[in-house]
Parts: C-alpha cells; sequence; structure tokens
C-alpha cells in the first residue's frame, strides 16, 4: 500500500514535473477550429476542450503548481509544527505555556474559515496561497510533536545523553528529531493530500489557482457545461486529482500500518 | 481537585478566546494598504484628500497605539458591534445571524446524514470484519475519501438534478432541496465515523469481559450492541463535538456549489467582495463557537466517564 502511493505519487509529480517536455502541445494555444476532439485519437490523445485546447497537455501543465504549493505548504507546515513542538515538549515552562497558548488559540478557529479569511483579506498570488494554507495547519502537528517529545525526553537515551553532558539542542537534533520522524512521515502525507484537496476546492470556487493558468481544479469547472455531451473533460482531471490524494493517502496509512501495527481481531474469531 | 481541574480548564478556555479575538484584530492590521482610504474609497469613486483621511482617523481613534485600539474594539465586540459591512453598509452581526439558520437547518441534516451511515456502517463492519464486504467498503471508502467534495456534488447534481431531475440543485425550499447538500456535506464525515467506529469496536471486543459476555452465551450481535458499543462509542462522541463546532461556520464549498443561502456561502460573497469586517467577524463569531463546543464536548466527556478529567480527551 505504501509503495502504491510511492509510485502514484512519483509518477504524477515526475510527468508534471517534466511537463515541458513530454506535453505534446502548448496547453495554452487556442484552436477554435479544433473544439470537442475526441479522446484517445491521434494527434490529441485525450482530446480538446470547448476552446480546442489540447487536454493531455493541459493535464500535465495542471498539476505542476498545485503539486508545487502542496509540497512547499506540507514542508513548511511539518518545520513549523516539529520546531514549536520540540521547543514546547522540551524545554516545558514558560515556553511551553507560550507554545500551548497560540496552538490553543489557532485550534479554537475552525481551518476552513481562517484560511478563507486570508484569502480574503490579503493581494491575491502565490505567497497569500502559501500563507492561507498554513495558517491552520501547523497547530495539530505542534500538538502531536510536543506530545511525542514529552515522551521521549523521559526515555533512557535522551537522559543518558543528557548525563554524559550533552546540551539541550544536540539532544534534541541528534536524539528526538530522529524519533519524531516517523510519526510526522504519516502525518505529513496525509496531510499532502488534504492540501491538494484543499487547493482544488479553493481554484474550483475561484479563489485558488486563477484562470487560464492550465489547473486540474480549474479545467474541472470549465468542463461542468460539458458533462454530458463530452465528459472527457472532467473524467480526466477529476481522475488525475483522485489519484493524487488516494496515492497520498495510501502513503500515509501504509506508512502509518507500517509503523503501528495494531492488533485488529474481528468478532466472528471472538 | 476535580474542582481544581474544570477551573484551569475554564481558564484555560477564556486564555484560548482573548487569543481568538487578538487574532481577528489583527487581520484588519494584514489589510494590503490603508483601510481608511479603502473605506472612505468605497463610498464614491473618489479619492479622499489626506484631510479626510486624517479627521476619520481621529474620529474612530485609529491615530491611537495598537492595543489602545485593540481593548476599544474588544469593547464593541462585547456589546455585539461586530462593525459594517462594507459592501452592503448593514451590521455584519445582523449579517451573520441572518445565514445561520438556513446553515444550522443543512449542518443539521448532513450532521444527520453521517451519524445514521456512520453508526450503521461501523457496527455492520466491524461485525463481519474480514469479510469481502468488509474489504469492499474499505477500497471505496478510501476511494471517497480521495475525492474533493465539489467533484461529488457535481456529478450527484447532473445525475439526481439535471438529467433524471429527481432532486433541485440549487436554493432552499422543501425538504427535496435539502437532500442533494445534505449528502455532500456529511458523507465525508460519515465515513470517518464509521472507521473510526470500526477500529474502536474492534479494538473493545478484544477484551476479556466481551469473551466473558460470549462465555454467557449472549448471542454476538448482543455483545457487540450492549458491551462493545458504549465504549467504543465514546472517542466518536469527540470527533461529533468537534465536527459541529466545524460545520457550524457552514461549508463554504457545498453551499456554493448548491447556492445555499447559509453562512458559508456568505463568506466566499465576502471574498468576492473583499469585504474586511465581515471576514473578521467570521474569524471571530465562528472561533468563539467552536471553542464554546470543545467545552461543551468535555463536559459531556465528564458525564460519559466521570474519571476522564477535563481537557483529556480519548481520541
Amino acid at each position: 500500500m505504501m509503495i502504491t502511493g510511492l509510485v502514484l505519487l512519483v509518477v504524477i509529480g515526475g510527468a508534471s514535473l517534466l511537463a515541458p517536455f513530454l506535453s505534446p502541445f502548448d496547453p495554452l494555444e487556442v484552436r477554435l477550429n479544433n473544439r470537442f476532439a475526441p479522446p484517445f485519437q491521434r494527434p490529441h490523445l485525450l482530446g480538446t476542450d470547448a476552446l480546442g485546447r489540447d487536454v493531455l497537455s493541459r493535464l500535465l501543465y495542471g498539476g505542476r503548481l498545485s503539486l508545487l504549493l502542496a509540497v512547499l505548504s506540507t514542508l513548511i507546515t511539518l518545520s513549523v509544527g516539529m520546531l514549536l513542538g520540540m521547543l514546547a515538549g522540551y524545554f516545558g515552562g514558560w515556553v511551553d505555556g507560550v507554545v500551548s497558548f497560540v496552538v490553543n488559540t489557532f485550534l479554537g478557529i475552525p481551518d476552513v474559515v481562517f484560511t478563507l479569511a486570508l484569502l480574503g483579506v490579503l493581494r491575491p498570488g502565490f505567497g497569500t496561497l502559501l500563507l492561507a494554507l498554513n495558517a491552520g495547519s501547523w497547530v495539530g502537528l505542534a500538538r502531536v510533536a510536543r506530545g511525542e517529545v514529552l515522551f521521549l525526553r523521559e526515555s533512557g537515551f535522551v537522559e543518558g545523553a543528557r548525563a554524559m553532558g550533552a546540551g539541550a539542542w544536540y539532544c534534541l537534533l541528534k536524539h528526538i528529531l530522529p524519533n519524531l520522524f516517523p510519526t510526522m512521515g504519516v502525518l505529513g502525507s496525509l496531510r499532502f493530500g488534504g492540501f491538494v484537496l484543499e487547493l482544488a476546492a479553493l481554484s474550483y470556487l475561484g479563489i485558488g489557482v486563477q484562470p487560464p493558468f492550465p489547473d486540474w481544479a480549474v479545467m474541472l469547472n470549465d468542463a461542468r457545461p460539458y458533462l454530458f455531451t463530452h465528459p472527457h473533460l472532467f473524467i480526466f482531471p477529476a481522475l488525475i486529482i483522485t489519484v493524487v490524494i488516494l496515492g497520498a493517502n495510501c502513503l500515509g496509512e501504509g506508512l502509518r500500518d507500517a509503523l503501528d501495527v495494531r492488533f485488529q481481531r474481528g468478532i466472528g474469531e471472538s | 481537585m476535580r474542582h481544581y481541574d474544570w477551573l484551569q480548564r475554564f481558564l484555560q478556555m477564556v486564555l484560548t478566546l482573548l487569543g481568538i479575538t487578538v487574532v481577528a484584530f489583527l487581520l484588519r492590521e494584514a489589510i494590503p494598504g490603508d483601510p481608511v482610504e479603502i473605506l472612505l474609497g468605497k463610498e464614491g469613486l473618489f479619492q479622499p484628500s489626506p484631510e479626510e483621511v486624517r479627521l476619520f482617523r481621529t474620529r474612530f481613534g485609529l491615530d491611537r497605539p495598537l492595543f489602545v485600539q485593540y481593548f476599544r474594539w474588544l469593547g464593541d465586540v462585547l456589546r455585539g458591534d461586530l462593525g459594517r459591512s462594507f459592501v452592503t453598509k448593514r451590521p455584519v452581526a445582523q449579517e451573520i445571524r441572518e445565514r445561520l439558520p438556513a446553515t444550522l437547518l443543512l449542518a443539521l441534516a448532513g450532521f444527520s446524514f453521517a451519524v445514521l451511515i456512520g453508526l450503521l456502517g461501523g457496527v455492520f463492519l466491524a461485525f463481519w470484519s474480514g469479510s469481502i464486504v468488509d474489504h469492499l467498503v474499505r477500497v471505496v471508502t478510501l476511494l471517497f475519501r480521495s475525492m474533493p467534495t465539489f467533484f461529488v456534488a457535481v456529478v450527484l447534481i447532473t445525475l439526481l438534478g439535471e438529467r433524471w431531475r429527481v432532486f433541485p440543485t440549487s436554493g432552499m425550499g422543501s425538504w427535496r432541496h435539502l437532500v442533494l447538500p445534505a449528502v455532500v456535506s456529511g458523507s465525508g464525515f460519515g465515513i470517518l465515523i464509521m472507521r473510526l467506529l470500526r477500529t474502536n469496536l474492534l479494538q473493545v471486543l478484544g477484551n476479556d469481559y466481551i469473551l466473558a459476555a460470549r462465555a454467557r452465551g449472549l448471542s454476538a450481535w448482543k455483545v457487540l450492541l450492549k458491551h462493545a458499543f458504549p465504549n467504543g462509542f465514546v472517542s466518536v462522541l469527540t470527533m461529533f463535538g468537534l465536527y459541529l463546532g466545524g460545520i457550524l461556520g457552514g461549508s463554504p464549498v457545498v453551499e456554493t456549489i448548491f447556492a445555499w443561502p447559509g453562512a458559508g456561502r456568505l463568506l466566499v460573497q465576502a471574498i468576492y467582495g473583499r469585504d474586511f469586517p465581515l471576514l473578521q467577524a467570521f474569524v471571530l463569531v465562528f472561533g468563539v463557537t467552536y471553542v464554546a463546543m470543545q467545552m461543551l464536548v468535555d463536559v459531556c466527556y465528564f458525564f460519559l466517564n466521570p474519571q476522564v478529567r477535563p481537557g483529556k480527551r480519548i481520541v
């Protein structure tokens, strides 16, 4: 399951990365004499849309911005959440007090409301999207990381290192950080899927990635009126978004199962 | 000891509420450009003169230090004055209040649907765990969770609304208007409950007292419902509270797609209109509701299992 997820993500990520070399046509080139070409025919393998643009090329380009945003957001969320969680958990005292206060405050604001409010207040753009996506998402990770560190701090190997004269930062980086990676890997990959999902919804509402830039969610929106007459315009982008998120979920849950095996027994066996 | 715990929990809540007011207040500071010029400029198409801007600032105390402004604003908020919408010029508190019934109706309908499929599904899957149905449902739910909400909504609208004309696709009216938005907004949470309940039940079923009950000759179903369910249900309750608290802000995507006149749609419209006071009020109002909801969950928790101390939930 983990491998499947990873493969799905790598294939789609790689294809998006290599879009300029792989795509047969310009994704923005409008050809009104070639509208609604059916799929699975040469030269437009996946057909063309209402403006005669090549669907395959648009699909290849369509993930670039969302995937880049999702990857960056995941990295930011993981780093911020882990750093603050580690500080709060390890040092305790007033550091913990301040971090916990901030975490509780942000936990108190529904994520969707906060993201949308930020998008409305700030100037639209790449940075704003990045900020809005991350604003509320790091707190959950910080809370988990804090809990883990509280536990790790008391464990034998950390105490041993401290007894041998290791400083706080050495303990944190050398002994605690590596032990956080499994949990953070699971949460990070699930979070990545969440980001792709959120971005798609935002773009669909017209407040995420802006047209005419090719984007999967924007393509879905464009395809709405032709759902019955030309279903391929809807099905391909829908499929690819689903596969990306499926890949992230598979990776996350696969990792979780591989690292923390819980016993499961059905009532029929008991 | 117990009283002390509750006091601590209560103080923490007050602190969180204060934090939320600070965040909401600071949102105004995040507005690019001068909010006064934006406000005055929006009244008409003219450019406000520097003199007008200065007068406005003095009149509304915007030339005072930030923390003075904050406490003045907090005073207004506590009196129920959340400012006026840039777009409609009406008090935003009123704007949001008008949208609440619709959002509440949709939230409850979606929630009921989620609870229905969640509880039924969870119990059935636990009973038949390991069977083909269990695996099939697992694959289907995994797929479903990987699809954006709007994608499901669009497919349902097109099939059930436009092609077969079973349900109306937009607006609010009879119960038939409610079906599609409720199903779309509730299904994700329903699946979550289903999976959580299944896992919990299976964990509880591994205990010795379950074996003892079975040995006394109770049927598998009876054991599942009477002995395992109450224990497996506790953490599901936490999810209920968190979900209800969150959904009171409306589901912006679902409400927009179905043209449902609720708070979520208002929020999206506020973004299009760059209606700053309204956005600020949204963060404030729904932050406060959410926190209150979490407190409520803690209280419920205490009654379900008095051993659980406030703030220490089992998830």
